[in-house]
């Protein structure tokens, strides 16, 4: 047994988590393992339905519990699947003889119902046990977790039942009508012909023996139903067995200091190959007495690196003209059309009385109220709301003006009467700065309070300057633009407008904002 | 290399392995499930029926409430968990590994009602062993997965000797398989501790197995950082 060679992952795993590795095999190796089953159990199942018919119920019994016996060659399979050997079907059939009888009279008569059947297989049939070692390696492997292994075959036992029922539904479902009432007729009959009515009722559901053509095919879904789920038992139990044993003796420990001890010696065997290396160029060296030339040992390396580079291009573009990157797909879908009818059924609440009654008239009350309730908090909720109070007293008043604009205060406290002589004073003391943002902002109150530009605190000044545009006359825009510009300008660049360039916005500020003003005055 | 888990990469390129769990715990918390919702039916069956024509009402649509959303509400309420699968010690998540969401919970207790064709429960059966994830029909629609719930690790008691470094640097795997061996050398045979310790043998410059062994379990100590 070679642990590097397992194809599942080692690990110590719950009793649950081993069963789902068991399923995972299952699914792994699906092919092989329903091959295998239906090379072996075909002829033993359809030979005899084909000969005696009419004892179809013995013929289903009796493969079932000859079981333990179809299912050896499936562990035989996974036993040697998991160690990255996969025997093919006809490998495992020639090797039937080997295994198939080991151990057969207790494994069908007293050890036949055994809860912990699959996990116990292994023991026999790959460990060879048998007596009172068997029982004694199944006590340890017992230890932990052997709840899951009854669990197995508990469930998996009511899952046949619970599949079969559903097939035979679906059976019944695709009978022709007359057919199933002939069949029903055939059924009544022979319950009213035998006394004890409720015991052949519930016979006739387990088992119907009245037809032939329904005694075969109950076998046939026996059989199927059988054929789904032992594969599942077997590997489930195989899992269970094999997680007993890395739990027991470790194995995925051994299993990672076998890695270990790899790596310990690669790496070993590397040091000594270099010191070998080492001092044979030393020999060399003294031997020859001249060093090597590094140019010489580059100069082909070099070469290699380009024809590479030429050869990955080529692969490059094969692997692009390749059918994998030109491949085109056409799909199609389909659409449904679902006409429903609808059935509309009218209630009949005349059955309402006493206490009851009275309990629905007040919960009926409760339920009116509610949905008022819910209208008016509605109608309030909606009237309060900003949007809709927006839209309707746009024009009775105003948006709250902002105090603050890029970091510039805009109000009427923090400017003088007239800001743009002021400003132009200002600039010719000097205080460049002073001035132009004294400009800027009157500019900026003046559009606020008699233009009705609506700014909003997080504006950038260009933003102000596309509200402008479409708010005000051309002529205060494009003075309002020429102003932003040079702002822009000064405050971010460092570039002061020039002189004349200054007092013509001053000017032209007066004459279109300072006219106004008197006539408030007066 | 066959394993028991559902890889997944979150963004920040760690993989996460999340454990499925089998069908077989699945169709058991579905067992407990039916029976807490039988026992919840015939407690509100009994109360509602004091109540006459309105009651049965009532019951009519706590009966679909709990027929249809009994899931729903404790996978989303309960980390989920229905009480079924909490006894199992399983839950559902999303395919990513996060906790499930409200749609994808509605999705897949919905469409058991697909599962549940043609009566008992056959197609969602069927799926759920085919299925490499064991999802069923709804798990599949919702892209949820049903997975074990991490235990709490409890820690395990390493024999204390002398704490020694290792004299070659260990991997991560082999700094946790040499932590495994201290934790659980109990349970193994003198023999087989022996076995697997000898295995190690050029790392540990020791000369007999016993003091092999030795050198591990300090190595291990030295690992738990009582150094």
């Amino acid at each position: 047994m070679k642990l590097e060679s397992m194809t599942a992952k080692v690990r110590p795993r719950s009793g649950w988590e081993a069963l789902a590795l068991g399923f995972r095999m299952a699914h792994h190796h699906w092919r092989s393992l329903w091959g295998i089953w239906f090379a072996v159990t075909l002829i033993p199942v359809l030979l005899p339905l084909i000969f005696f018919p009419e004892y179809g119920f013995w013929i289903i019994v009796g493969f079932w519990w000859l079981k333990p016996l179809w299912e050896r060659p499936l562990l035989h399979f996974t036993s040697r699947a998991l160690f990255g050997e996969y025997p093919s079907i006809k490998d495992t059939l020639k090797s039937l003889p080997g295994y198939f009888f080991v151990q057969w009279f207790p494994t069908l008569t007293y050890r036949r119902l055994g809860f912990t059947r699959s996990m116990d297989a292994a023991v026999i049939q790959l460990e060879g046990l048998s007596g009172q070692r068997r029982s004694r390696r199944i006590q340890t492997l017992h230890m932990q977790a052997s709840g899951a292994g009854s669990w197995l075959t508990l469930l998996l036992f009511f899952l046949h039942f619970v599949v079969y029922f559903n097939l035979v539904l679906m059976v019944i479902w695709f009978v022709p009508e007359h057919y199933l009432e002939w069949l029903l007729k055939q059924l009544g009959n022979k319950l009213a012909l035998e006394s004890d009515g409720i015991f052949t009722l519930v016979r006739e559901l387990i088992w119907t023996d009245t037809v032939m053509a329904v005694q075969v095919s109950q076998v046939l879904i026996h059989y199927l139903v059988i054929s789904f789920i032992s594969p599942f038992y077997v590997t489930g139990g195989f899992a269970l067995y094999i997680n007993q044993r890395t739990i027991l003796e470790a194995w995925d420990i051994e299993l990672t200091f076998k890695q270990l001890r790899q790596r310990i010696d690669e790496k070993e065997k590397k040091r000594k190959k270099s010191a070998l290396i080492a001092s044979c160029c030393l020999a060399l060296v003294l031997s020859v007495g001249i060093a090597p030339g590094d140019s010489l040992a580059e100069e082909p390396e070099v070469e290699k690196v380009s024809i590479e580079h030429e050869q990955a291009k080529q692969t490059i573009e094969e692997i692009i003209e390749s059918e994998a990157f030109n491949k085109t797909v056409t799909k199609k879908r389909h659409f449904f059309d679902f006409d429903v009818e609808e059935d509309k059924e009218i209630a009949d609440l005349s059955g309402f009385s006493g206490f009851g009654k009275s309990l629905a008239f007040i919960f009926e009350i409760l339920l009116w109220c509610g949905a008022f309730g819910l209208i008016v908090w509605l109608i309030v909720k909606f009237s309060e709301s900003k949007y809709l109070s927006s839209s309707f007293k746009r024009g009775k008043k105003k948006k709250a003006k902002p105090d603050v604009l890029f970091g510039l205060e805009i109000n009427e406290e923090s400017l003088p009467d007239s800001p743009a002589d002021e400003a132009w004073t200002l600039w010719q003391q000097g205080e460049c700065r002073a001035a132009m943002s004294l400009l800027y902002r009157a500019t900026l109150f003046q559009l606020i309070e008699s233009h009705h530009c609506e700014f909003e605190d997080g504006y950038t000044e260009l933003e102000c300057v596309r509200i402008v545009d479409s708010v005000v006359d051309k002529n205060v825009a494009s003075f309002f633009s020429e102003l932003t510009q040079s702002w822009r300008v000064f405050a971010y660049a460092h570039q002061p407008p020039g002189n004349s360039l200054m007092q013509s916005l001053c000017l032209r500020w007066n004459g279109m904002f300072l006219t106004p003003e008197p006539q408030e005055a007066s | 290399m066959l394993d028991t888990s559902h890889t997944v990469e979150i963004p920040e390129g760690i993989e996460l392995s999340l454990p499925v769990a089998s069908p077989l715990e699945r169709i058991l918390a579905y067992m407990i499930d039916a029976v807490v919702q039988l026992v919840i039916l015939i407690i509100i069956g009994n109360v509602f029926s004091l109540f006459g024509n309105f009651g049965a009402g009532i019951f009519a649509v706590l009966y679909f409430l709990l027929n249809w959303f009994y899931a729903v509400f404790f996978e989303m309420f309960n980390d989920g968990a229905t009480p079924g699968k909490k006894a199992m010690g399983i839950l559902v998540v999303n395919d990513d590994g996060t906790p499930v969401s409200w749609a994808a919970s509605i999705v897949r207790n919905l469409l058991r009602f697909a599962d549940a064709f043609p009566g008992f429960h056959l197609f969602g059966v069927t799926c759920m062993f085919l299925n490499s994830n064991f999802k069923r029909l709804g798990d599949l629609a919702a892209g949820t997965i049903v997975i074990h719930r991490k235990k709490e690790v409890q820690e395990v008691v390493i024999k204390e000797v002398k704490a020694e470094a290792p004299d070659v640097s260990l991997l991560s795997d082999e700094q946790s398989a040499i932590l495994h061996f201290g934790e659980r050398i109990d349970t193994l045979s003198k023999d087989r501790c022996n076995e697997l310790t000898d295995i190690l043998a050029p790392m540990l410059k020791a000369d007999s197995s016993e003091k092999r062994m030795n050198k591990v379990l300090a190595i291990a100590n030295w690992l738990r950082g009582r150094r």
